[in-house]
């Protein structure tokens, strides 16, 4: 059947008005192989593996988005998770590595590469507990490089030694980028049940059980979806809203799918080696610009401020819809697939949370049914870190009984409180410091151990 | 229709070297009969442009233009497109409240210029007449509303 002009300006109107864009392109490059007795020698198989396999990525991807016409708003790049090819590395190698990770970052021309990383979720290895050490500096003194620990998972439990570790860690990095309101903390992702494939960065990585390199995309589309939610007007009921919904992720999964195959296809042919496209993560992610949030996505379902009691629901049946929508449009699915809610990055989410309707105990009811966690959320710098830890701790117990991902990208920036801004510009957008119960976790969180594993983990 | 002589002239002299009657001809149906059809336009959009391909290594593309309705936009579209060599299939033109918007349906030949060209070229015409101009892979639609 012929495409009908109401098609076509359809999509026209997509891109044009309503800031739909493809959020990120990554290329996922395995770095395995690139091990050595010597550092320095790992550290340049690495630079020559990253540079030799992504050389061509960011040209190719836009030539992709010019020829469709559909923004690609990121090219990124993720790794294996460093401390996988890199055990024998002191902390001061692993800084060494991730300086020569920014360098590869800058000559392939990515803002971010992800995977500065290790999976910890039942227990650390030397150079696991190396990286952690060093990430503090290593995440101060680079710009690109992005890294995430996971930290617990269904099947393994929470390994509890490292979340003490990691958020001891958080609050390092925040003292030493204070000076740009602890801006290395907005690079790093605490995990539990962390997947292999997905896209997103700051928690991006390239898992073990992946293909020597692998196209994933994820797509974004807030301001499209909120179109079709106003257009329904205030009295249609859920099941017209869920249709709504489903139907608009379908389209925008269909151009996602288009668009990484087509990358996939013309890296592969330019790089001389086969580069098979993974998944389409059907991910709704906001910006900080107009048109382009979330947060303003449950207003439009019915809510005075994201927040709002009722907030949960809406989210869950978004959620919820844009699985079903985009489930069917592509052939595979993966990565995190669910709604984003950063607050910084999300200006419905900065908004309620200045006046205060949302707070750290919704956003974490949220997070129960929503594919990430607390996301870019800051909170005043002098918080303790065995608080940190507790904060840590429920979002994994969320996620691993729940066999969900769930994460942190948290924020404790140095020197401000309740009241102030966390300012970091661009897609990382501003926060709003908000409160943080003043209870003590502390025994608690020094207990160490692993949390056991939830009964639902024996699944065989 | 005494603007269809100076109409033909344009297309002639945009075409320059390209011209053949067969080619100007093509382009002027394609103007007139969007013109005609005005608004609404014709829905579907054509038969040809979609139920089959281009042909093997030409690449159909779709080109959207809107803006404030000016004269000559369409025309200089059309003739911008057949100085490339490309091949319109289908025109629609929509006119609402003194904003306009066009869909051309085309086909660019293999040895022919890239779509990127062809789209700057496009949107330098389009520009000083007041109209945004796009032009995307057909795939697009047809990943979005045919899968």
């Amino acid at each position: 059947m012929p495409l009908s002009l109401p098609e076509i300006l359809e999509t026209v109107r997509m891109t044009e008005a309503d800031a739909f864009d493809i959020r990120t392109v990554t290329l996922g490059i395995s770095l395995r192989g690139c091990a050595s007795r010597d550092p320095e020698s790992t550290r340049q198989n690495i630079y020559d593996r990253i540079t030799q396999t992504a050389r061509h990525h960011v040209e190719v991807a836009r030539e992709v988005e010019s020829l469709y016409g559909v923004a690609i708003a990121n090219k990124r790049c993720s790794i294996t998770p460093a401390s996988l090819v890199a055990d024998n590395f002191s902390p001061a190698d692993f800084v060494a590595l991730a300086e020569t990770l920014d360098r590869a970052a800058d000559a392939i021309g990515v803002d971010y590469l992800a995977g500065f990383s290790a999976l910890v979720e039942k227990g650390t290895t030397p150079g696991d507990r190396a990286l952690i050490e060093a990430l503090p500096e290593a995440l101060a003194t680079t710009n690109r490089v992005c890294s995430s620990v996971a930290c617990g998972s269904t099947k393994a439990g929470i390994n509890a030694d490292a979340v003490l570790a990691v958020a001891k860690m958080i609050k390092a990095t925040a003292r030493l980028t204070a000076e740009r309101d602890s801006i290395g903390c907005a690079k790093f992702v605490a995990f539990c049940n962390a997947v292999g494939d997905n896209p997103f960065v700051a928690g991006a990585f390239h898992g073990p059980s992946e293909p020597g390199a692998a196209i994933n995309v994820g797509i974004s589309g807030p301001g499209v979806v909120l179109r079709a939610i106003r257009q329904l007007g205030d009295t249609a009921d859920f099941g017209a809203v869920t249709d709504a919904i489903k139907r608009t992720a379908f389209k925008i999964t269909r151009a996602g799918e288009l668009i990484g195959r087509r990358v996939a296809e013309a890296l592969s042919e330019r790089s001389g080696q086969t580069i098979p496209f993974g998944v389409v993560d059907i991910s709704l992610a906001p910006t900080p610009a107009e048109r382009d949030s979330v947060g303003d996505i449950l207003v439009a379902m019915g809510l005075e401020y994201a927040g709002a009691p009722g907030t949960t629901a809406a989210l869950a049946m978004l959620n919820e819809a844009v699985k079903r929508g985009g489930l069917m449009a592509a052939r595979h699915v993966g990565g995190l697939s669910g709604a984003f809610m950063p607050v910084s990055e999300d200006q419905a989410m900065i908004a309620a949370a200045e006046k205060g309707h949302l707070t750290l105990e919704k956003l974490e009811a949220m997070s129960a049914i929503c594919s990430v966690g607390l996301d870019m959320v800051a909170i005043p710098g002098d918080t303790p870190a065995e608080t940190i830890a507790g904060i840590l701790f429920d979002e994994f117990a969320i996620g691993m009984v729940n066999d969900k991902t769930t994460a942190v990208r948290i924020l404790p920036v140095h020197g401000k409180g309740v009241g102030e801004w966390a300012d970091y510009g661009g897609l990382l957008g501003r926060a709003p410091i908000m409160p943080v119960s003043g209870l003590s976790s502390a025994v608690f969180a020094r207990r160490g151990g692993r949390i056991p594993a939830p009964i639902r983990s024996l699944t065989n | 229709m005494p603007d269809v002589r100076a109409l033909i002239d344009r297309i002639a002299h945009a075409l320059g070297d390209q011209a053949t009657p067969e080619r100007v001809e093509h382009i002027a149906r394609a103007v007139l009969q969007a013109e005609r059809t005005g608004a609404p336009a014709p829905a579907p959009t054509s038969s040809a442009a979609s139920a089959s391909g281009p042909a093997p290594g030409d690449t159909r593309f779709v080109v959207t233009a809107y803006g404030r309705d000016t004269p000559g936009v369409l025309a200089a579209l059309t003739s911008e497109l057949a100085a490339h060599g490309a091949n319109v299939l289908d025109v629609s033109q929509k006119v609402l409240q003194g904003y306009f918007t066009v869909v051309l349906f085309a086909d660019l030949p293999a040895d022919g210029p890239s779509l990127a060209t062809v789209r700057d070229r496009l949107q330098a015409r389009g520009e000083p007449l007041g109209a945004r101009v796009l032009a995307q892979h057909e795939e697009l639609f047809q990943a979005m509303h045919r899968p």
